[in-house]
């Protein structure tokens, strides 16, 4: 019924098949903006304005909300060049990073594609598993906290099997440290991806695995030579948030929990950030630091993006 | 969506947010200059509460601290308030407890927009020492003077308070003594008197550690309360000018200065703290403390009265930290001074500045100020009578301890803020087996130099 | 539902050392998750002395003290009280802004689609932390600094993000159909959106409200700058019982802990289904 003539519904008129088009093209568009109109004016405000402003007061100096702020251009950012702490607070990030996404993301997915197998009893483990992403950043400190003191329940435990050479004081070792906290997000982190690859994974059609098993193959193999390339693409959206968590979101355990100390054993960057805005009154340079944070994950993302259409199908 | 878009995209937002920052930051105004003070009102004011005249208006007084129910001076600030009303009808005070840590930050950001509460009771330390200067709370110099309180202050309490220009920050409201708490029966135990030099807690320690006590001496070295020990400790081996070229201008070349620190890993390698010390906090080490189980630990006066310390209190002895014998302090030393805390007067509280100074007259007569002293308080008054017999077991023996110690002044004033926390994350390391004098000489005079 | 029966008989037959090596594997993780909880969930019924010597024993007693103690030190009701509202607040306004905007990127095909959606991933790299201050000035300016209200306006900015993207690709699964009737019967576009696909989404809208739950009810950094000792949310209760601490009372931190947590848990618990029906329907796919 390919016609060079459409007719607009409700109305009697006619137009031609590329008036048309223009003509719904336009009306789209409008609707388009209409319908997210709100939640872009919100985002512009609370989200985009503040970003900008981030910026702008990147090239200040500042030192408290009530003191005069002094333009110094991009003196901040060659601050950061010499800056040593710059270098050790990436450097205890990139090792947070690395260390959570090399454990988290192999793990979740196994756990995950078991999951998926709905064997007896994956209801529950999906409800335990996701259950620590339910508790705040708050209350996790204190949790962890009353496990990790040095007279708390790792350490009782340790001792009353003998290990005492092991109770370390988790927190205030400079070799435990991040370990430490890296633990605390790897121990959530692993449970909640598990159920996002739950969910993803249970999207595959089961023809597929019946047909690799016809050939022989065993759950294994089909764990990581069929599902796992299948699932790539959401293997990168999982490893991107994972990233940006530990960017930014990582340092309220730091701040909770550890101060960035002893030394700067968890010193990161993010809690580099909160450190020169909130407790040494450098706001300018914090903002500055924010710029650098906010550039790095724009560069890993797209790094992860590159690397995972690399490899998918 | 591909790259190319997405980089567009970004940049175009950015740009355009930065535009639209640039062009509201354009007419941002500086922050008002603190108003002028108001003209010398009554005269002096006599030792008892004086029914004042009564204003027309009501006013709200609206006070910040942190002395909640939980905190030993809590009661008494409460009575103060409620009896302060019951004379002054026509003022009511509303006042709100706050995380103490959390005072200094909020207190500023409601600053901006002119939302800051009319008087502030915060500890003197970071940020909080450039208020004068800044605005956000205008010095009082003439406060003190117009309302009778000249003279009435004790010279180190206006000393703490006061800026090298001159500029008094605040009324002075809690003075503090931080000894070091001895807990006799363990010492009494072991036969051992109460160490005065380092010689002797060393031999000390060995003893304590072969019963099985551990290390004698307990410090959070997870927080700055146990950077308070390790700040003491330093400051033995030197005078106060060497204190304020080392913590205040970092400069750690000093021969004292190096004396100091080495001091202070030279007892911990000896085993003078408890195992583990660098991940103790505070509530950890006050706990075990309190227990019994420890021989030594650094508290302040706000604990001379906590709940969980009473069953032990008569068996403690204050004093100071032993000195090493070419020490420049004669006998063992303490902290003591009046930055726990001051009244801030804010451009709010300026605006309602009668009943401001009705309070903060009523607040600082001798009998309403010695309500604080059970508390652990030391008044910031001359004229306090104190019947040491009323007095809790500890609270009495702090009066005692210029006797046997010698005071010396907090650096709360002298480390500048902007590297308050790279000394507070050095002091938690040097707390640890393994980090060597050098080291933390290093990384003390790199945290100075990066922040000049 | 067969085919799935079939393949789990399959499974089980086919390979008991994967079904050993998966159950031993994921049963250790869920004891590793289990035992802190526990640990905190009894400890909140024990004194101080019990926890420390005998952490992972059960209480001897269901005491209730330190629950009662923890109300009464930072006033625990009244702090979930302020958290509810904030999060009803907040959850109707993110829907409000969301689900048009959601439905525009989703079912109307153009560039500039595109670049709206665009413009919304740009929300996940935004480090809170950098904004806080510029928010707070912007608050502050308008006079709603301390006013929950504050609160219910800003965190449905942050919750845009996730929530236009998981409830846009939970749309683009629909046929098309769906319009394409709508307008044949002269509906226009919002009674489309009404009447269709709200009904429709409802497992994908589900998910957001309890992901968009889970956010603001734990909320920690802006609520601290942006409300004060009258107005505080259940999570600054919560660190201010940490703070007044003089003595480790771990058994009084565990009961302000345990209490914040009820109602995520039993929200969870609630719609557990739902979440996961909403889940694999699609909602969780690039």
């Amino acid at each position: 019924m390919a016609s060079l003539e459409k007719t607009i519904p409700g109305s009697g008129k006619t137009l031609s098949n590329e008036a048309y088009h223009r003509r719904n093209a336009w009306r789209r568009r409008a609707t388009l903006l209409l319908l997210a109109s709100p939640a872009l004016a919100w985002f512009l405000a609370f989200m985009l304005w503040p970003l900008g402003n981030m910026f702008y007061i990147s090239t200040t100096k500042w030192g408290s909300i009530n003191g005069v702020k002094q333009f110094i251009f991009l003196n901040n950012f060659s601050r950061m060049l010499h800056d040593p702490k710059i270098a050790i607070a990436l450097q205890n990030t990139g090792t947070q990073i690395v260390a959570e996404i090399l454990i988290i993301i192999p793990c979740a997915f196994m756990l995950g594609f078991f999951l998926s197998l709905r064997m007896r009893g994956y209801r529950i483990l999906r409800t335990i598993y996701f259950s620590p992403a339910m508790i705040s950043v708050a209350a996790l400190a204190m949790i962890f906290l009353g496990m990790y003191r040095p007279d708390g329940m790792i350490n009782t435990l340790l001792n009353s099997v003998g290990l005492s050479s092991l109770a370390f004081p988790w927190l205030g070792n400079k070799s435990t440290a991040l370990a430490a906290l890296t633990a605390i997000d790897v121990w959530g982190g692993i449970g909640f991806n598990s159920v996002l690859f739950f969910a993803a994974l249970s999207n595959l059609p089961e023809e597929l695995y019946e047909a690799a098993m016809l050939d022989g193959a065993g759950y294994w193999t089909i764990m990581w030579r069929i599902a796992f390339p299948l699932m790539l693409d959401f293997v990168a959206v999982v490893t991107t948030l994972q990233f940006l968590y530990v960017l930014s979101g990582a340092a309220q355990n730091v701040i909770l929990l550890t101060g960035g100390g002893p030394g700067t054993a968890t010193f990161t960057i993010g809690y580099y950030l909160y450190d020169q805005a909130f407790l040494s009154g450098r706001l300018g340079y914090s903002q500055a630091i924010g710029v650098l944070i906010f550039f790095t994950g724009i560069v890993v993302i797209l790094l992860i993006r590159r690397l995972s259409s690399r490899f998918s199908y | 969506m591909n790259r190319k878009q997405i980089f567009l995209s970004i940049s175009l937002l950015v740009i355009a947010s930065m535009v639209l920052t640039a062009c509201g930051a354009a007419t941002a105004t500086p922050p008002p200059p603190p108003p002028a003070t108001e003209a010398p009102a009554a005269t002096s004011v006599p030792p008892t509460a004086v029914p004042p005249t009564p204003t027309n208006e009501p006013v709200t007084l609206n006070i910040w601290h942190n002395w909640g129910p939980d905190d030993t001076k809590g009661a008494p600030l409460q009575s103060v308030f409620k009896d302060f009303m019951a004379a002054n009808p026509d003022i009511t005070i509303k006042d709100t407890v706050l995380v103490d840590a959390d005072i200094p930050l909020k207190v500023e950001t409601a600053s901006t927009s002119k939302q800051e509460p009319d008087l502030v009771f915060s500890v003197l330390f970071d940020g909080v020492l450039n208020w004068a200067d800044n605005g956000v709370a205008p010095a009082v110099n003439d406060y003190i003077k117009d309302w009778g309180l000249d003279g009435k202050f004790t010279d180190l309490a206006l000393a703490n308070f006061t800026q090298d220009d001159g500029k008094i920050r605040a009324f002075p409201l809690e003075g503090f003594t931080w000894p070091i708490w001895y807990n006799m029966k363990l010492f009494n135990e072991a036969g051992l008197p109460i160490p005065t030099t380092t010689d002797e807690l060393i031999a000390d320690a060995k003893i304590f550690r072969e019963k099985g006590l551990g290390g004698p001496v307990i410090a959070s070295g997870a927080d700055g309360m146990g950077g308070a020990l390790f700040n003491l400790i330093v400051q033995s081996q030197m005078t106060d000018a060497e204190t304020i070229q080392a913590f205040g201008k970092g400069d750690w070349t000093i021969p004292n200065a190096i004396k100091g620190v080495e001091l202070f890993v030279k007892l911990r390698d000896a085993g003078v703290f408890v195992d583990g010390v660098e991940g103790v906090d505070y509530a950890s080490g006050n706990t075990r403390f309190f227990e019994g189980k420890v021989p030594m630990s650094h508290f302040g006066s706000w604990s001379y009265t906590d709940p969980a310390g009473v069953d032990l209190a008569p068996d403690v002895k204050l004093g100071g930290f032993p000195i090493a014998s070419d020490s420049p302090w004669k006998s063992p030393v303490y902290y003591s001074g009046y930055f726990a805390k001051g009244v801030f007067v804010t451009p709010n509280g300026q605006a309602k500045l009668d009943a401001v100074k009705r309070f903060i007259q009523y607040l600082y007569q001798p009998d309403v100020m010695a309500r604080f002293v059970p508390a652990g308080m030391t008044p910031p008054l001359k004229e306090v009578s104190i019947d040491k017999s009323t007095l809790p077991p500890l609270v009495g023996a702090a009066l005692d301890l210029p006797n046997s110690g010698t005071p010396i002044t907090t650096l709360d004033a002298i480390i500048p803020p902007e590297v308050g926390t790279d000394v507070g994350r050095i002091q938690q390391e040097a707390f640890a087996p393994g980090a060597s004098a050098e080291k933390i000489l290093a990384d003390l005079t790199a945290a100075y130099a990066a922040a000049k | 539902m067969t085919g799935l029966t079939r393949f789990i008989q399959k499974i089980r037959r086919g390979s008991p050392a994967f079904a050993f090596g998966g159950y031993s594997f994921a049963v250790l993780y869920a004891l590793v998750i289990i035992i802190p909880l526990y640990f905190v969930l009894i400890s909140a019924f024990k004194n101080n002395t019990q926890i420390i010597s005998t952490p992972l024993a059960f209480p001897p007693a269901f005491n209730f003290a330190k629950f009662i103690q923890a109300q009464a030190s930072v006033h625990l009701f009244h702090a979930a009280l302020i958290s509810a509202i904030i999060t009803v607040g907040a959850e109707a306004l993110t829907l409000i802004l969301a689900f048009p905007a959601a439905y525009a990127v989703a079912r109307i095909r153009s560039r500039l689609a595109a670049f709206v959606e665009s413009i919304f991933y740009l929300g996940f790299l935004i480090p809170g932390l950098a904004i806080l201050m510029p928010i707070y000035m912007m608050v502050a300016k308008s006079g709603l600094l301390y006013n929950p209200i504050a609160l219910i306006l800003i965190y449905p900015a942050f919750n845009l993000s996730l929530s236009i993207i998981l409830l846009s690709s939970f749309m683009r699964k629909l046929p098309h159909e769906l319009e394409e009737s709508a307008v044949m019967d002269g509906g226009n576009i919002l009674q489309i959106i009404f009447y269709i696909f709200v009904p429709i989404c409802m497992p994908g809208i589900i998910t957001v409200l309890v992901l968009n739950f889970i956010n603001i009810w734990n909320e920690y950094l802006f609520a601290l700058i942006l409300m004060d000792s009258d107005n505080r949310t259940i999570q600054l209760a919560l660190a201010l019982l940490r703070a007044n601490q003089r003595t480790v009372d771990f058994g009084l931190i565990a009961a302000g802990v345990v209490f914040s947590m009820i109602p995520v848990y039993i929200v969870f618990i609630l719609f557990q289904e739902k979440i996961m029906s909403g889940m694999l329907m699609g909602a969780v796919k690039e």
